[in-house]
């Protein structure tokens, strides 16, 4: 919504509707649009909003359950829609928006800001010119340290479910759907290719708070040239926080704190080198019994940063961009591409965590 | 109270023996680039640790001509 309010004032765009079935939000949501001085029309329910107004397009940032619906309505009346990730709760529903999207000629964007991000942009464009090499295998995470709830103004079950709908499995497949997906959607984009099959585990492990979402999950995807894609996603430990590693046999990219590190990076400058040595040299113990083998810990090297001026927010040029998309009547198609089957396999790999197997994709998902 | 008078003729020599630490920071330098067969521009891009270890060699020295100056003291009152 702030990234939103400020494109109001840079872009020639303008808010014309505000509608949240939820009531404290939509009362925030006016009240943010009246401290920039701009009027908007509010709605309780979207079809109101539908049968009265007009607008270019939609921004759909419903929980996750409600999206497709709302999207196909959207897109049926003509709207072009930016869409949260992920698409949708079932792999029926994620494959009818697309066909919505196909079948009317709108524009459906779904909402992955690292498409956008000019990190990434200028990273993944390194790696599809082969300055990584080989890939060999595509590591993500995204740790937490908390109950990932939030206050619920009465005690009632009903709206606890309705609040903290990201912790119901009839809602949403929890940190698969509201995380991993957008971290499977760079492992495609790196290797520009979908996985064959995956498989998984999870559980709760800590949060046993009466949630039905694992709060621990690990994945492994394969891809059809033997590259993995390795996710782990917990809420009980934030040490490691969150981060793609991408990692060919010339080097490594990690898109989140901008680095990419060289697998033969510069010697240090020979009197550093001498100095080091000459130290070694003097103050380095000598084992005289115990292990004969250096352990072969992370290599300590800085890398270098993928590009050098990181003042932006892509959640703010996402938006830019559907902006523009909706002025020219037209997206490129990657967009939605990418953001259907990052959505299918996050799906799928909540499939294989549920039944234990090695998951494919079955056909009438294919596109 | 003493007051501690330094010539021109000390700075001169402090001076001296801190320029010979300077060449003996910069022969290592070179030293290190031959034996570690990096780049010969590390003779001005790491002139900053030459320049480091020179004040580091040159404490060194000071420290060790601060005791032979006084085993030299002491043997002479002794």
């Amino acid at each position: 919504m702030r990234f939103l309010l400020d494109l109001t004032e840079t872009k020639d765009m303008e808010i014309v509707a505000l509608c949240d079935i939820y009531r404290p939000h939509l009362s925030e949501a006016i009240k943010m649009c009246d401290a920039k001085g701009i009027k908007v029309k509010q709605y309780l329910h979207y079809e109101d909003l539908l049968s009265s107004e007009k607008p270019d397009g939609v921004i759909i940032a419903t929980p996750l359950h409600q999206h497709a619906h709302i999207t196909i309505d959207c897109l049926k009346a003509g709207i072009h829609v930016f869409c949260e990730k992920a698409m949708a709760r079932t792999l029926d529903d994620t494959r009818a928006m697309y066909d919505a999207h196909i079948e009317t000629g709108r524009i459906l964007q779904i909402g992955h800001q690292r498409l956008f991000n000019p990190v990434y942009l200028e990273g993944i464009k390194r790696i599809h010119d082969g300055k990584l090499g080989q890939l060999g295998q595509i590591r993500a995470y995204w740790h937490r340290n908390n109950d990932w709830r939030r206050p619920v103004p009465d005690k009632t079950e009903k709206m606890e479910r309705f609040i903290n709908w990201r912790l119901y499995k009839e809602y949403s497949a929890g940190l698969l759907t509201e995380l991993m997906s957008h971290q499977i959607q760079v492992a495609n984009w790196a290797l520009d290719k979908t996985p064959v099959s995956v498989t998984g585990t999870g559980s709760i492990v800590f949060w046993k708070d009466g949630r039905e979402v694992d709060d621990n999950v690990a994945l492994i995807y394969s891809y059809d040239n033997g590259v993995q894609f390795i996710y782990g996603s917990m809420t009980s430990n934030k040490k490691y926080g969150l981060e793609e590693q991408i990692m060919g046999h010339k080097g490594t990219i990690e898109f989140e704190t901008n680095r990419y590190y060289t697998e033969t990076p510069p010697p240090a400058p020979g009197i550093l080198q001498l100095l080091n040595d000459i130290e070694s040299g003097l103050f380095e113990k000598v084992n005289i019994g115990g292990a004969s083998w250096v352990p072969e810990t992370a290599v300590k090297y800085n890398g270098e940063p993928i590009i050098e001026n990181t003042d932006f927010y892509d959640t703010g040029l996402q938006l830019e961009g559907f902006i523009s998309h909706v002025r020219e009547g037209k997206a490129p198609e990657k967009l939605i591409r990418e953001g259907y089957n990052a959505s299918i396999w996050t799906l799928l790999g909540e499939k294989a965590i549920e039944t234990g197997e090695k998951i494919t994709l079955p056909e009438k998902y294919q596109i | 109270m003493k007051n501690i008078i330094i010539t021109p003729a000390q700075i001169k020599k402090e001076l001296f023996i801190w320029l010979l630490c300077l060449i003996a920071g910069t022969g290592l330098n070179i030293y290190a680039i031959i034996y570690y067969e990096t780049m010969w521009s590390e003779l001005y891009t790491q002139a900053g640790y030459v320049i480091a270890l020179s004040f580091v060699i040159y404490l060194i020295l000071w420290v060790f001509r601060g005791l032979f100056r006084l085993i030299r003291y002491l043997t002479k009152k002794f």
